[in-house]
C-alpha cells in the first residue's frame, strides 16, 4: 500500500516543488481515476487492465483544465498571497468535485472488475493478484517519473524551476507550460493511484480523502520536494501502519503516523530527504 | 501643548463606546427578526435531516429523502393537509451532530416545521433527539438503533423501527440455533455499532453463555482491513462467524476483503447492517464475494403488506423505476402518514398536541398495525417505541439472486 500511496506523495511533491502550492483537491483526482477505470471498462466492455490508461489520461486532462482556469492566476497575475489563494481555491474545488461526482455517478460504490482474478499465497500470507499488480504498476510508474525528471529536457526544466525559479525564467523557460505540465502530471499520478486501488477498495465520491492525508504524511516524512523522499516516505508510512496495526491495534495506526509526522515537523521539517527551500 | 494626543484619547473612548452601541443594536435587530412570529403559513412544512454526503451513509439518506419527496408529492395531489400543501425542508445531517442540530434549530425557528424524519446514524440521531427538547418538533426514527433514542424518554421522539437491544438479543437466537460459538465482530465506532455489539454480548450472556465474542473497533472512513483480517487468520481455531457491524461503505469493503483474503471460505460472514446486505449494488460491489453471506432484515416473507403497503410500492415503482428494497422506507412512509393523521385529527400542528395523539395512535400501516408503548419507567426502551418488528435471517446462496430466508423457517 505504501508504494501506491507514494504516487500520491510524488504528485504532491511535484506540484509543491515546481509551483510552490499545495493542492487540496488532489484526493479528488484519485477519485476520478477510480471512476474513469470503472466507466471505461464497463462502457467499452473491455477488461480493467486494458481500460487502465484511461485513468491517468482523465487525471491529466482534468488537472490541465484546472490549472489553466484556476491555478494559473497564482503565478501570472499580481494576486496578493497566491499560496493562500491556491489553498482556498483547491479546498473549494475538492468539495465541488466530491459533490459533482455524487451528482454524476450517484452515491453508490463502484467497483471495477479485477485486473487479474485470484489470489497468491506468499509466505503463508494470502494476497490478491490485484494488489500484486497494483504494486508492480505503482513501482513502474514511479520509476518512469523518476527517469523522466532526471533524463528528459522537461524534467531538467522542472528541476531548474524547483531549484531557482527566477533563474530559470531568466534563461527563457516558459513558466506557464512548465507549470501546466507539472500540475497535469500530478493529476495523472493521483488518478493512476486511484485506478490501481479501485478494484480493491472500490470508488465513491469521498474515496480520495484518506489518500490525500496519506500523501501529506508521506511528503512530510520523506521530504517535500524529493522524489526519492516520496518513495521512502511511502514505505515508512506503509510499514508503520502495518506494524502498529499488527502489534498494537489498527485503531492507533493513524495516531502513530500523525505523531511521527508532528515529530518530523518539529525536529526535521525538511523530512528525511528533502532540502531547504530557497526563496528568491 | 499636547492637544492632539488629548483629543485622540477622547476619540478612542468615543470609538469604543460607539462600537459597543452598534454591536448591541445589531444583536437586538437580529434577535428581533429571528424571534418574530412567522406569518400564517400557506404551507405545512416537514423537515428531513438525513445523511446526504460521505462519510455518512448517504445511500440510505438519499432513499429516505426520496421517500419524503414522494410522500409530499402524493399528499399534495390528494389536497394536502388541512387544505394546505406540504412542503419539504431538507438538510444534510453529515456525521457531525452539531450540523444536524443547527439544521434542526433553523427548521423549527425559521421554517416552522411540524415534523421531522431522517436522522440516521445513531451518533447523530441521538443528539438530534435530545435537541428536540429545546426545539420541540415531532421526530420519527425508523432505523436508528441506539437504545437511548427511546430509553431517554424524549417527549417528541417516536421510533417506528428496530433498536439495538432488540436486534442484538434476537440475533443470539439465530447463533444458538446454528450452533455458532466463536464470533469475531468488526464494530463501527459509533453508538449504533458499539450499542449493537454490546446488546449481542449481553444477549449471549443471558441466553447463550457458550457464545464467545471478540470485537474489533473500526473507525469510520477506513478502507483497508488487512491488519484485522491477518489477526483473524492467525486465530486457532478460526472463528465460526465474522460479524460486520458497520454501515456502507465500510461494511461492504470489509465483506469484500474477507473474500479477497480467502477468509470467507473458512468462516461464515454475517452482516449486521441491513443497508450493506440490501445495497442495490450488492453484487456489483462484492461479485462472488457476496455468495454465502448471511444478513438480517426486519421484514420477512410473512411481512404483511397491506393495501397501503401495495400502494407505497406502486408509487415508488412508478416514480423510481423499481420496488423499494429497504424496509425502513416503509416505516418512514408510515411515520409521515401518522403525522398527517395526527394533524388532521387534532386540527393542530402543536407538538405537544401531536405527541399526545401519537402516544395513543393505532395506525394500520404498510406492514400492519402500529402502536407505541409508553412505559414511563426511567431507562426503559419501551417509550414511544413500536414493538411490531421481527428479525429475519437471510442468506445469499447463489450469485446474482435474491437472498433466501434461513431463520426462522416457521
Amino acid at each position: 500500500m505504501g508504494f501506491i500511496f507514494s504516487l500520491m506523495g510524488l504528485g504532491l511533491t511535484l506540484v509543491y516543488s515546481i509551483m510552490r502550492l499545495v493542492n487540496f483537491a488532489y484526493g479528488e483526482f484519485y477519485m476520478f481515476g477510480g471512476y474513469a477505470l470503472y466507466y471505461a471498462s464497463s462502457l467499452l466492455g473491455i477488461p480493467a487492465i486494458l481500460a487502465l490508461p484511461f485513468a491517468p489520461l482523465t487525471g491529466f486532462c482534468i488537472a490541465f483544465v484546472v490549472e489553466r482556469l484556476l491555478i494559473r492566476d497564482t503565478y501570472t497575475k499580481k494576486i496578493e498571497r497566491p499560496e493562500e489563494y491556491a489553498l482556498i481555491i483547491t479546498f473549494t474545488l475538492s468539495i465541488f468535485f466530491q459533490n459533482l461526482a455524487r451528482e454524476l455517478f450517484g452515491p453508490f460504490l463502484r467497483t471495477p472488475s479485477s485486473f487479474l482474478p485470484g489470489r497468491v499465497n506468499f509466505l503463508n500470507f494470502v494476497i490478491t493478484w490485484d494488489r500484486v499488480m497494483a504494486v508492480i504498476m505503482a513501482i513502474s510508474a514511479f520509476a518512469l517519473v523518476y527517469v523522466f525528471v532526471k533524463k528528459t529536457w522537461i524534467g531538467r526544466v522542472w528541476q531548474a524551476v524547483a531549484q531557482n525559479r527566477p533563474g530559470a525564467l531568466a534563461l527563457g523557460v516558459n513558466i506557464k507550460r512548465t507549470n501546466a505540465l507539472a500540475f497535469a502530471t500530478s493529476g495523472m499520478l493521483a488518478s493512476l493511484a486511484g485506478a490501481l486501488l479501485a478494484p480493491i477498495f472500490s470508488t465513491y465520491s469521498s474515496v480520495g480523502t484518506v489518500p490525500l492525508i496519506k500523501g501529506f504524511l508521506i511528503i512530510v516524512i520523506g521530504g517535500l520536494g524529493s522524489i526519492k523522499g516520496s518513495l521512502v516516505g511511502g514505505l515508512i508510512v506503509g510499514l508503520i501502519d502495518s506494524i502498529v496495526s499488527g502489534f498494537i491495534s489498527p485503531a492507533y495506526a493513524s495516531t502513530a503516523l500523525y505523531i511521527i509526522m508532528a515529530g518530523f515537523l518539529v525536529i526535521r521539517p525538511t523530512g528525511l530527504l528533502g532540502g531547504k527551500v530557497r526563496r528568491a | 501643548m499636547k492637544v492632539s494626543s488629548h483629543s485622540s484619547a477622547i476619540t478612542r473612548v468615543q470609538t469604543v463606546i460607539l462600537t459597543i452601541i452598534v454591536i448591541a443594536a445589531a444583536i437586538t435587530v437580529v434577535a428581533y427578526y429571528v424571534t418574530l412570529p412567522a406569518p400564517a403559513a400557506e404551507v405545512i412544512k416537514i423537515g428531513v435531516i438525513t445523511p446526504l454526503s460521505a462519510p455518512a451513509d448517504y445511500i440510505s439518506g438519499n432513499l429516505i429523502l426520496d421517500t419524503a419527496r414522494l410522500f409530499v408529492e402524493t399528499q399534495n395531489a390528494k389536497g394536502g393537509v388541512l387544505g394546505k400543501n406540504l412542503e419539504l425542508v431538507e438538510a444534510d445531517q453529515t456525521l457531525d451532530p452539531s450540523v444536524a442540530i443547527s439544521a434542526l434549530g433553523r427548521m423549527t425557528l425559521q421554517d416552522n416545521i411540524v415534523g421531522l424524519i431522517g436522522p440516521w446514524e445513531s451518533s447523530v440521531s441521538l443528539p438530534v433527539a435530545e435537541a428536540t427538547e429545546s426545539f420541540p418538533v415531532i421526530m420519527f426514527v425508523a432505523d436508528s438503533w441506539a437504545d437511548g433514542i427511546t430509553s431517554n424518554h424524549y417527549k417528541y421522539v417516536f421510533r417506528t423501527g428496530p433498536y439495538n437491544s432488540f436486534g442484538g438479543f434476537a440475533l443470539v437466537d439465530f447463533l444458538k440455533h446454528a450452533g455458532y460459538t466463536k464470533v469475531v465482530t468488526f464494530v463501527e465506532e459509533s453508538s449504533y455499532g458499539i450499542g449493537f455489539n454490546d446488546a449481542l454480548v449481553q444477549g449471549g450472556e443471558e441466553k447463550y453463555p457458550e457464545l464467545e465474542i471478540t470485537d474489533m473497533i473500526i473507525e469510520m472512513g477506513r478502507t483497508d482491513f488487512t491488519p484485522e483480517i491477518t489477526v483473524i487468520q492467525a486465530m486457532e481455531p478460526l472463528p465460526d462467524v465474522v460479524g460486520v457491524v458497520c454501515n456502507i461503505p465500510v461494511g461492504t469493503l470489509i465483506v469484500k476483503q474477507l473474500y479477497d483474503y480467502g477468509l470467507s471460505e473458512n468462516v461464515q460472514v454475517l452482516v449486521m447492517a441491513p443497508n450493506v446486505f440490501y445495497d442495490p449494488n450488492y453484487w456489483e460491489s462484492l461479485d462472488e464475494g457476496g455468495v454465502g453471506v448471511i444478513g438480517f432484515s426486519y421484514s420477512g416473507p410473512e411481512m404483511i403488506v397491506t393495501e397501503k403497503g401495495e400502494e407505497f410500492i406502486d408509487l415508488w415503482e412508478s416514480k423510481y423505476g423499481a420496488a423499494p428494497t429497504y424496509y425502513a422506507l416503509f416505516y418512514y412512509w408510515d411515520s409521515l402518514n401518522m403525522l398527517v393523521e395526527a394533524i388532521e385529527e387534532t386540527d393542530s400542528t402543536d407538538p405537544d398536541t401531536l405527541a399526545e395523539y401519537l402516544e395513543g395512535i393505532d395506525y394500520l400501516g404498510t406492514a400492519g398495525s402500529i402502536t407505541y408503548t409508553n412505559d414511563p419507567t426511567p431507562g426503559s426502551v419501551y417509550w414511544h417505541q413500536w414493538l411490531g418488528i421481527k428479525q429475519y435471517i437471510f442468506q445469499y446462496t447463489e450469485y446474482g439472486e435474491d437472498s433466501v430466508l434461513i431463520y426462522p423457517l416457521s
